[in-house]
């Protein structure tokens, strides 16, 4: 499942994937993986890329409801 | 083996360890390789290339046995056994590059591109110079490490090239 909060709140501040994957540690490729939904990040991760957009968990990573 | 050949392969070692010493160290100054570590994506994706590696090694070493008890001239030879481990060495390389795990974060791939394409180059002379030589052609594919080592580093660099023309074509 695509991670479109995640790819909003990137493009919200004006981040490229190279850039939000520097501020957390990580390829640009791990970032581009979590917003096509092809890979799920460990909670460290998450916390890392909540804390570089400025979100809390439960805005990037919690499910929308149906 | 005899004196002359446990020479040379001793001495081919030395100078394969001394250049890729070198060459890592100017890198590693550099600043474009050794830096950092792999991400958690990364080291899930290269995990699961050592496994790929691993089985294909596997594999290879049962039909080795197979054709050994035919015995086909080039498995009859050490060379063969060098030959799967290139083998599962190429999945694994393979496996990792296509995964986007080859590289750490924040190492610089034409570095490493450089150094490949260097050494290959240097591996496939060799191999072809002693393909040119004057034993029969069996001898010359059985006893040739480093023909098989410049053709692994060719098939790296030529994934290595198709990935990068498909992340550019990919785009951000």
């Amino acid at each position: 499942m695509k991670n479109l909060k995640l790819k909003a709140a990137r493009a919200g501040k004006d981040l490229s994937q190279q850039q939000l994957a520097d501020a957390v540690g990580v390829s640009r490729q791990t970032i581009n993986a979590i917003e096509k939904g092809d890979y799920n990040p460990t909670i460290k991760l998450c916390i890392a890329i909540c804390q570089a957009l400025n979100k809390t968990l439960d805005e990037l990573f919690w499910p929308a409801e149906e | 083996m005899n004196t002359e050949m446990a020479l040379g392969f001793v001495t081919g070692v030395l100078l394969v360890a001394i250049v890729c010493t070198v060459i890592a160290k100017m890198a590693k100054k550099k600043g474009s390789v050794g830096r950092g570590e792999y991400d958690e994506r990364q080291q899930i994706a290269r995990g699961k290339a050592f496994t790929w590696a691993y089985a294909t090694l596997l594999i290879y070493l049962a039909a080795w046995m197979v054709f050994r008890t035919m015995e086909i001239p080039f498995f009859m030879e050490s060379d063969s056994v060098w030959a799967g481990a290139l083998l599962s060495i190429a999945v694994f390389v393979g496996y990792a590059i296509f995964h986007d795990a080859y590289f750490k974060a924040s190492e610089s791939p034409k570095t490493w591109i450089v150094i490949i394409c260097a050494c290959g180059l240097l591996n496939l002379v060799i191999g072809i110079g002693r393909l040119l030589q004057g034993a029969s052609l069996a001898d010359k594919i059985n006893d040739n490490m480093n023909l098989f080592v410049g053709l692994l580093l060719v098939a790296t660099l030529v994934m290595l090239l198709i990935k990068r023309a498909m992340d550019r074509r990919e785009g951000d």
